[in-house]
């Protein structure tokens, strides 16, 4: 369109707008469509597990174990629980304290860079990988599954998700307060745990969070580690029982009323991971990083 | 305009600073004794600073004495920021930064192995060009310094926070809401919190970077009556772009020039009849 034909139109601004206005519409429209099917789908499966879930539920599958009559997987929800505890206790500290070397420590070096590539590495492994080394480092040398390698390979799990979420909410603190607290006379440990932490809380509580309900739905590393137990057994030297665990058995099994079993542990796994997460963005609501 | 500083305008000066600074913090610089000799508060000698290979200060000597308000000013990159943060240390976090010569505040010189840099630095406020607060609560901003200098007991804490911030102006504004955010605060009034935190644990030294340069002509006046009312008992540096202002602040007026200290003395004299002709075209507005 040439500098006449937009100098003659009524409007001097009016020249070039129709085309983009219709690109702008169609871009919109392709997000707006986009974002339509991924909630479509996600629902259509939510409800899914919701229905069958539910159907198959009982007061028994809460109350008892797996070779009861009735049967029930009480031992496998608070195995589930006590397992991701475990993992969070050795991944979430570790991860965190990676994530501060990172960003407050060691700067912008080689070094950094190299544990961030780490980090990735270690995020895009499959996880079986990490069951593996987990069932090296403890399974080989204790002679048994347990209870122990089995968060062990969560916490494999936790750690870079938790150290590249606290580093990048560290770096996102901005300079100025560092300087302030420096100018003050604060140490760097009081400007660390007084300014910063505080200041990039809800953004790692978040990453903590993610993590938390990632590990929370993995199998693959637990299979040759936490094994699986139909008994009520919480002592993690000992094979321990898991949702997960035995989602993936019945799921497998010839038995009718075990794949139905299996489809309410989905569900009841589904509801933990939910709350849990409701439960930590209404903890931390309303505070984000200060970003000034 | 300027008041020659009398020999009871620095007894004053130092007799506050002795009752501000009671037993309980190590003397890593030493409180000025009452004397009738003058002594400075800041003596800068032969200072030189390198960024990387590239010079940016060329040997600057200056002397600031005790209760002196003293501006400086420059065109923008003539090393004014450098040298004021030379003055509390805060160079030491810029890794390729390196100081040569000597800088002694009451005497002690801060850049010698043995002094206490956190301890320095409380004794030294800064303010910072834009308002800086953190995001807490005004009072815990204010309650800050005090904490990290180990000051217990939460009546203590909220009478030094109540005292600090009607030092700087903000408390009628502020004690009904001190729970709440300061980033809530206007930015002039987040400015006067960011003063009433660096005075909070008592410094003899405040050191301002061009502290109204974000902000409005209102604001800037009441930091500008509040610079003249702390400059009772603190000495003070402040860094200006505005010639105006430190007509109105300051008793002595330090020009700087590509890093090289061109002249300094009493500000009417700086801005009457100057002994360079770089100084006068500079206050004249002729360059800059
Ligand atoms: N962090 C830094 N790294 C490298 N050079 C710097 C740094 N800070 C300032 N400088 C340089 O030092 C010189 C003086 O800067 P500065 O003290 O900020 O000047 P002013 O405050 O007078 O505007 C400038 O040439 C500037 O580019
Ligand atoms: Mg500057």
């Amino acid at each position: 369109m040439s500098a006449q034909q937009i100098a003659t139109t009524e409007n001097p601004f009016a020249g070039r707008s129709p085309g983009r206005r219709w690109i702008s519409r169609g871009a919109m429209a392709l997000c707006t469509f986009a974002t339509a099917v991924a909630l479509a789908v996600l629902f259509v499966v939510l409800a899914y597990i919701g229905i069958r879930g539910i159907e198959y539920m009982t007061p028994a599958f809460f109350t008892n174990l797996p070779l009861q009559s009735p049967e029930g997987m009480r031992n496998c929800i608070i195995g589930t629980v006590i397992l991701v505890g475990l993992a969070s206790v050795l991944g979430v500290p570790l991860g965190m304290l990676c994530g501060i070397y990172m960003a407050e420590y060691a700067g912008r070096g080689w070094f950094t860079y190299l544990t961030q590539l780490v980090m990735d590495l270690l995020a895009g492994t499959p996880t079986i990988l990490l069951g593996v080394i987990a069932w090296q480092l403890v399974v080989v040398p204790m002679h048994q599954q347990s209870g122990w390698s089995g968060a062990l390979a969560l916490a494999f799990i936790m750690v870079p998700i938790v150290a590249r979420a606290s580093e990048e909410m560290l770096r996102l603190v901005p300079h100025p307060h560092r300087e302030a607290s420096a100018g003050l006379g604060a140490s760097k440990s009081q400007t660390l745990f007084m300014v910063i932490l505080p200041a990039a809380k809800a953004g790692i509580a978040t990453g903590i969070m993610l993590a938390i309900a990632r590990v929370a739905g993995e199998t693959a590393p637990l299979l040759f580690t936490a094994l699986g137990n139909d008994q009520a057994v919480y002592n993690p030297s000992e094979p321990y029982p898991s949702l997960t665990l035995k989602i993936w058995q019945y799921s497998q099994s010839a038995e009718l009323a075990w794949r139905h079993q299996a489809w309410t542990a989905v569900l009841v796994l589904v509801a933990m991971v939910l709350v849990f997460t409701a439960a930590v963005r209404f903890a931390v609501r309303g505070r984000k990083v200060h970003v000034v | 305009m300027t008041p020659p500083v009398s020999a009871e305008n620095v007894s004053r000066a130092n007799g506050a600073q002795h009752g501000s600074h009671s037993a309980h913090a190590p003397r890593m610089i030493p409180v000025a004794p009452d004397q009738h000799v003058k002594r400075h508060a800041i003596d800068i000698k032969n200072l030189e600073v390198f960024y990387g290979k590239g010079r940016a200060v060329h040997g600057v000597n200056l002397q600031i004495a005790h209760g002196e308000v003293t501006a400086f000013i420059g065109p923008s990159g003539c090393g004014k920021s450098t040298i004021l943060r030379c003055l509390n240390r805060m160079n030491d976090l810029i890794k390729h930064c390196q100081v040569r010569g000597s800088i002694k505040i009451h005497g002690a010189d801060i850049y010698d192995r043995r002094t206490d840099v956190m301890e320095l630095r409380k004794r030294t406020g800064m303010v910072f060009q834009k308002p800086n607060p953190f995001p807490k609560s005004i009072f815990d901003n204010v309650a800050y310094p005090l904490r990290i200098h180990g000051v217990r007991g939460k009546a203590v804490i909220a009478e030094k926070v109540e005292k600090s911030l009607r030092s700087a102006g903000l408390w009628e504004e502020v004690k009904d809401r001190l729970h709440v955010s300061a980033l809530s605060l206007s930015g002039g009034q987040q400015q006067r919190l960011c003063i009433a935190r660096a005075i909070a644990a008592d410094p003899e030294v405040l050191l301002m970077d061009e502290p109204c340069s974000a902000l409005d002509p209102i604001a800037t006046k009441t930091v500008e009556s509040l610079i003249n009312e702390l400059s009772k008992t603190i000495t003070i540096v402040v860094v200006t772009h505005n010639m105006h202002q430190a007509v109105r602040v300051a008793h002595q007026t330090a020009f700087f020039y590509m890093g090289n200290l061109i002249e300094a003395g009493p500000t009417d004299k700086m801005f009457h009849n100057p002994e360079h002709q770089q100084t006068l075209a500079y206050v004249t507005g002729q360059f800059g």
